[in-house]
């Protein structure tokens, strides 16, 4: 019944649409689409190749799309979609596969994209979400939507890991896409290679014919003045087709030392996204995830895993790090892994513990918690123990929640640290406490003002040491 | 240019290059042959810009020279003149005459720059390889070269030769024919891979005898064979060819031993009422039978059956008979042994019972049976 009303609904916007373009183009669309499927809001067309695809998706599609509320009385989307049936030859081939599978796997395989590497195993976060969101985007689109992306965040963060999901994902969906994923090192050396055996043809062919060219850390090309005028032709040519373009960096576009302005402002035309570190919540599903993915869910328990998340302030990378540590400390004693076991696994690699009294962090030069809690409690003319104890007092729980805003607000401390700094409080307490914080602040000038002084005092004692900016 | 040679050598000698000469060509001079005087006499050379063929006949040189003349032409005056010896001589640049007893011919020919030259290959450098081998492998694989344009790649045979083993491969995408023959380990020859076009091994063929030694050049593009009479270059096929290692099946489970010369006639017969297009005919594997049939819509149906050692469970398979026909023609033994997967994976056939220093094996990939 779907074929029959798609015909209809085709036939009735082509006579509409012949009025509206041109001869040529009137004929070459009618040639090509036959209509295949109507759901409702959706039009499937059926094309006999992807190039045709494309191409009336892209000369036509917006433009036909708007003939159908005059049309039809209703607007409908349309989706131009490569035949798939085609009449299978008689004679079958040694040289092509019987079934598609095959060839598929060959493919993906020469594209160098890590199996493991997909969005599924991806965790989203705070910190990454809107990475992964014009990720995901790009994979739906390629080339319409966020064109360029530029990807940056220290390392060991998911940049390469969302690299390689949206070319596992545009593969999935096309596989007949041109997708090529290589550092941006490789770049250098294919370039060096191509100018040695003058290749130079073959080399830009090869690039300037891709769809989708994913590029990693393109702050490797600093200083390689010769690379970079090639890259940038190749970013010219590509962007002028319309084919995607993802480059990742340790740093932003216009932060990147030695990279040439009009390349810089290439990397700004389209979206630059940030990943930064991921909160400690983020870290725990990080690690869950990584875990169930290795089989390994049933061998940690959680509060150990809570640990690993607490006591791993940088990268992923350091976060799995620390897993192999504490197995291979497990495989190696023979014992089951503990909460104690960890904390040694964790003193071997030299991350030092911060336990409810201990309060310092393994970044230096920042504001401690016990900082906070000794400028609050000087404000507010209490004690620091008064902040850690249990007590409910009013005149301790109002500066207490100061001090658990400033502690998040200035050490960007994770919920459970701060809880746990606090008298072992719970999370969700934490949370509570940092909603009542802000809400006093709002309405209360006193309260606002010893929260400037608190900021005040504890940012000039941070200046007294050395800055620290991520990403250094 | 003035000599003197004999009746039987310019004609033998003409015969050897004018198959090369293309019979239609955008280029006029590529319709003539060379003749070049040589210390040993003449040279006729002839090309048509992807081969080049020259040969070299005794004769008598007065005065050394060159000049082009119409290929055909002068092959047929040279069948045609009386047994008797007979005299070149040019007048100017681009005028021959040839008198043999009373006959006298004066044929317009074009200067010899016109002629185009080949790149010049090194001979020496490389090995020689024996003639007979040469023959081996280019009668056991060329004829399944393919013939369309679609995959230019295929339309050469693949020749590899390695330190101990020379192979040559051909396919059409449908078949597949690979001769391997142990190479003289004095070869100097290290990991050499060309594709040729047939056409070239075709003439290699025929103009290097059983018994001679051929030598090889090689240089950027070109392949080159020589004798002490006779030449022949070929521009190569650029590679890579495909990966026919890949596609030759090493878990075929179902062996079959079938009398060739049988084989032969019984699927000669079927092909009588097979469709022109397809050549389908289909086999049917049962213990120690094998069934033949054909169904052609508009013209009829035949059936047709053998004896033949078979293990492995029952099999239909449909094939074009004028592939298996080919193949079978150039296997050397009396019995085949054919062994399959199922009716969608190659077919391989080969030798049985072959004691031979050379490997040789066929693939043959099914037709569907039901469209």
């Amino acid at each position: 019944m779907h074929a029959s009303e798609a015909a209809d609904k085709w036939e009735r916007l082509v006579t509409f649409a012949r009025r509206k373009l041109s001869e040529h183009s009137f004929h070459s669309l009618t040639a090509t689409s036959t209509p295949a499927d109507f759901n409702g809001e959706v039009l499937t067309l059926v094309v006999p190749d992807h190039f045709t695809a494309r191409w009336n998706e892209e000369k036509f599609g917006t433009e036909l799309a708007s003939f159908a509320p005059q049309a039809l009385g209703h607007p409908i989307a349309l989706k131009f979609e490569v035949q798939q049936s085609q009449p299978q030859r008689v004679q079958m081939d040694l040289f092509v596969e019987q079934s598609s599978d095959g060839a598929r796997h060959t493919k993906g395989h020469a594209i160098r994209l890590n199996a493991r590497y997909t969005f599924e195993n991806f965790v989203v976060g705070r910190s990454n979400e809107l990475a992964a969101a014009a990720a995901s985007a790009i994979a739906e689109a390629p080339g319409k939507v966020y064109n360029p992306l530029f990807v940056y965040g220290p390392t060991g963060l998911g940049k390469t890991h969302l690299m390689h999901a949206i070319g596992h994902a545009i593969f999935a969906r096309q596989a007949e896409r041109r997708i090529r994923y290589l550092p941006a090192e490789d770049f250098t050396n294919a370039y060096i290679d191509a100018i040695q055996h003058r290749s130079m043809q073959q080399f830009r062919r090869q690039f300037r014919e891709l769809d989708v060219l994913l590029v990693d850390d393109v702050h490797f090309l600093r200083g390689k003045d010769a690379t970079q005028e090639e890259f940038f032709h190749t970013f010219n040519t590509l962007y002028e087709a319309g084919r995607q373009i993802v480059v990742t960096s340790d740093r932003a576009p216009a932060d990147i030392p030695g990279i040439e302005a009009r390349l810089v402002s290439r990397f700004q035309w389209g979206t630059v996204v940030n990943i930064d570190y991921p909160d400690a919540e983020h870290r725990t599903a990080i690690l869950k995830k990584k875990l169930q993915s290795d089989q390994l869910a049933q061998a940690i328990p959680a509060q150990v895993l809570e640990l690993l998340s607490q006591n791993s302030q940088g990268s992923i990378r350091d976060l799995e790090g620390a897993v192999v540590t504490l197995l291979a400390f497990a495989s190696l004693r023979k014992q089951p892994i503990t909460v104690p076991l960890a904390q040694e696994a964790l003193r071997i690699r030299g991350i030092q513990l911060h336990a409810a009294d201990d309060n310092s962090r393994s970044v230096p030069a920042r504001v401690t918690i016990s900082q906070v809690q000794a400028t609050v409690a000087a404000l507010w003319n209490t004690t620091p123990d008064g902040l850690r104890s249990k007590s409910r007092l009013r005149v301790l729980t109002l500066p207490r929640q100061a001090a658990m805003l400033l502690c998040r607000d200035l050490i960007g401390a994770t919920l459970n640290e701060i809880g746990s700094s606090f008298g072992g409080r719970d999370h969700s307490t934490v949370i509570h406490s940092l909603q009542r914080a802000e809400l006093e602040a709002s309405r209360s000038r006193d309260f606002e003002l010893k929260l400037t002084a608190a900021r005040q005092m504890l940012s000039s004692e941070v200046t007294q040491t050395k800055p620290i900016r991520r990403g250094d | 240019m003035r000599i003197t040679i004999s009746r039987e050598k310019l004609q033998e000698s003409l015969g050897a290059v004018v198959s090369s000469v293309p019979t239609k060509s955008t280029l006029p001079v590529l319709a003539n042959v060379l003749l070049e005087t040589t210390d040993r006499g003449l040279r006729i050379s002839a090309t048509d810009l992807d081969i080049a063929v020259s040969v070299e006949a005794p004769a008598d040189v007065d005065v050394a020279g060159t000049i082009t003349v119409p290929a055909r032409k002068l092959h047929e005056i040279a069948r045609e003149l009386p047994a008797a010896p007979v005299r070149l001589h040019t007048v100017g640049e681009q005028r021959l005459n040839v008198e043999c007893g009373q006959s006298k011919f004066r044929l317009l020919g074009l200067p010899k720059d016109e002629f185009p030259a080949f790149p010049p290959v090194e001979f020496g450098k490389h090995t020689s390889i024996p003639s007979a081998d040469l023959h081996r492998l280019i009668s056991h694989t060329s004829f399944a070269v393919s013939v369309e344009e679609s995959r230019p790649i295929l339309n050469g045979v693949l020749w590899e030769l390695s330190q101990s083993v020379q192979r040559m491969v051909a396919t059409n995408g449908h078949r597949l024919a690979k001769f391997e023959l142990p190479l003289a380990s004095a070869s100097g020859i290290q990991n050499e891979q060309f594709i040729i076009p047939p056409k070239a091994l075709e003439q290699v063929r025929r103009l290097f005898p059983e018994g001679e030694e051929v030598q090889l050049g090689h240089a950027e593009n070109h392949l080159g064979f020589q004798s002490p009479v006779a030449t022949v270059l070929t521009r190569l096929i650029e590679g890579p060819y495909p990966n026919y290692d890949q596609v030759i099946p090493r878990d075929n489970d179902r062996v079959a031993t079938v009398n060739r010369a049988n084989l032969t006639s019984a699927l000669r017969r079927m092909a009588i009422v097979a469709s022109d297009q397809t050549h389908r005919v289909r086999l049917s594997f049962n213990s120690a039978i094998l069934r033949f049939s054909v169904q052609t819509p508009d013209l009829g149906e035949a059936q047709d059956e053998m004896q033949v050692e078979y293990s492995g469970d029952p099999l239909e398979i449909g094939f074009n008979g004028m592939y298996l026909l080919e193949t079978l023609r150039y296997m050397p033994t009396d019995d085949v042994k054919i062994t399959f997967k199922n009716p969608e994976r190659a077919a391989t056939i080969e030798p049985s019972n072959w004691s031979d220093s050379a490997k040789y094996l066929c693939l043959v990939m099914p037709l569907r049976l039901v469209d």
